[in-house]
């Protein structure tokens, strides 16, 4: 099954075209790595498909699911869950507490209801140690393994990761490989990109 | 034995204070908003119990009930047709709206209600004290410490322990990423207002048991409120009852000095903490 397609997708910001005519297709169980340079329209790439922005052209199938005129919350509501780029957690919230916050929120339950799945969660991304510490006090890679989780919270069926391994060393970023390789293994269709060749590979 | 008693009265008394301040420290702590309507919001919160006292001949306390959800609506309200609309990079908007509404509301108290002096009507209870040792407490000011403390117990377990103040939490640290998490920022800072007005009509209730009140005293218990939540801390809500203590012992110490005295001792009390601690006794890590 294909879980995302994309159709002849384009978008500019005024004079400056930044995603010309983008057309590819996700099967399901997919990892897809996608690398270019800074400012090559990447992250508009990844915007595009979580609907924080809108194409000018084309369209945008989700599960079989035109998707393109669907707004950003409710795209992961139906499952497309994504990390940004630069980790942006609530410093004064606990770990838990971020996950809760985006747990509840993505897929609109109760606190009760997600309360496990988060601690599920924490577990895979190796992060359950840190639980009750307040994100503001992690290091860079527990921030992106953090990221990573509260992407993961939502239980999104895509998962889109933007340059997740950025300004890792090398030895972190072989411990956050490892985690994604887990979560990929479970059935969660990928697509990352990243400027830094090695750590798609 | 006098001087006990004394400062039993002030830090009671304290309990007021921060009642006062508690609603505008929950406000500036989740969306960086100083109201400087707060004290005209209190005193309208006492004349409209006063009303319902009247017309429905409830006691002040039962009165207190019917205000409640009304003072929440108006809040929820003002926050998200008005305020809201001011809050943004630029600290000055918030600040002249809400002046703006402290004028209109004392203008509109003032033709309401007359310039005369207004005071909830007393019962037994209102009046009644009791004797603890060599000293003798009113049953009123224990009653607003009681209710200062509970105030500040219910909005620390509101924070920490619900859903709702994981959201205020999330929201105050970062709004642009909590609207990405599927948080409303608009909806949570009108709630946030539509609980600091619970909590002045809970003022209020003391407020008009305590003393006459009359349109004008408005800013005054604007300025009482700031005092007791800068020497606390911006933040924090236990520094906030501690503000409220520090300037309620210095009045009536000040008082029983010299009765002129005590506003003024108030006020020094405030610059002497600012001098020795100008960012309050509980500051926050951080901001």
């Amino acid at each position: 099954m294909t879980m995302l397609a994309l159709k002849n997708v384009s978008k500019s910001f005024g004079a400056l075209t930044v995603t010309d005519d983008a057309s590819f297709e996700v099967p399901e169980g997919q990892a897809l790595g996608i690398i270019g340079p800074n400012g090559a329209g990447k992250s508009t790439l990844f915007n595009l498909i979580t609907g924080n922005l809108r194409s000018d052209k084309g369209s945008i199938h989700f599960q079989g699911r035109d998707v393109t005129k669907v707004s950003a919350m409710e795209r992961c509501l139906t499952g497309i869950g994504r990390s940004f780029q630069i980790p942006q957690p609530f410093e004064k919230l606990t770990v838990y507490e971020n996950l809760l916050v985006a747990a509840t929120h993505g897929r609109n339950l109760s606190e009760r209801d997600v309360r496990d799945d988060c601690a599920d969660v924490l577990e895979r991304t190796e992060l359950i140690k840190r639980a009750n510490t307040p994100a503001g006090q992690l290091s860079l890679l527990e921030r992106k393994r953090l990221e990573l989780s509260r992407a993961m919270a939502t239980q999104p069926k895509l998962l889109l990761l933007d340059e997740i391994a950025g300004g890792l060393t090398e030895g972190e970023c072989q411990a956050l490989i490892q985690t994604i390789k887990d979560i990929h293994a479970q059935g969660v269709t990928i697509i990352w990109i990243e400027h830094v060749l090695h750590a798609l590979t | 034995m006098i001087w006990i008693d004394t400062i039993i009265q002030g830090i009671l008394l304290g309990g007021l204070y921060a009642l006062f301040a508690s609603g505008l420290s929950l406000v500036f702590g989740i969306m960086r908003l100083v109201n400087l309507a707060h004290g005209d919001l209190i005193v309208m919160g006492a004349y409209l119990i006063l009303v319902l006292v009247t017309l429905l001949g409830l006691s002040p306390f039962l009165a207190v009930f019917v205000a409640v959800p009304l003072m929440f609506a108006l809040g929820w309200f003002l926050q998200k047709f008005l305020l809201n609309r001011t809050l943004g990079e630029d600290i000055l908007p918030p600040l002249l709206v809400t002046f703006g509404l402290s004028i209109a509301l004392q203008n509109a108290l003032l033709e309401g209600f007359s310039a005369d002096s207004q005071r909830l009507p007393t019962n037994a209870l209102t009046t009644a004290s009791v004797d603890a040792g060599p000293i003798t407490l009113g049953v009123m000011p224990l009653l607003t410490f009681a209710s200062a403390v509970l105030v500040i117990v219910g909005l620390n377990q509101l924070f920490y322990r619900t859903e709702l103040g994981r959201a205020f939490r999330a929201t105050s640290d970062d709004a642009t990423t909590a609207s990405l998490m599927g948080i409303k920022p608009a909806n949570i800072f009108a709630t946030a207002t539509g609980i600091a007005l619970v909590i002045v009509t809970i003022a209020a209730l003391y407020l008009g048991l305590r003393a006459n009140f009359d349109p004008n005293i408005g800013p005054a218990r604007l300025i009482y409120a700031f005092e007791a939540v800068i020497i606390g801390g911006l933040g924090s809500l236990w520094g906030t009852l501690l503000g409220g203590i520090i300037i309620g012992v210095a009045q009536t110490v000040g008082a029983a000095i010299n009765p002129e005295w005590q506003i003024l001792a108030g006020h020094i009390a405030f610059l002497v903490v600012l001098l020795v601690r100008p960012r309050g006794l509980f500051p926050r890590a951080n901001d």
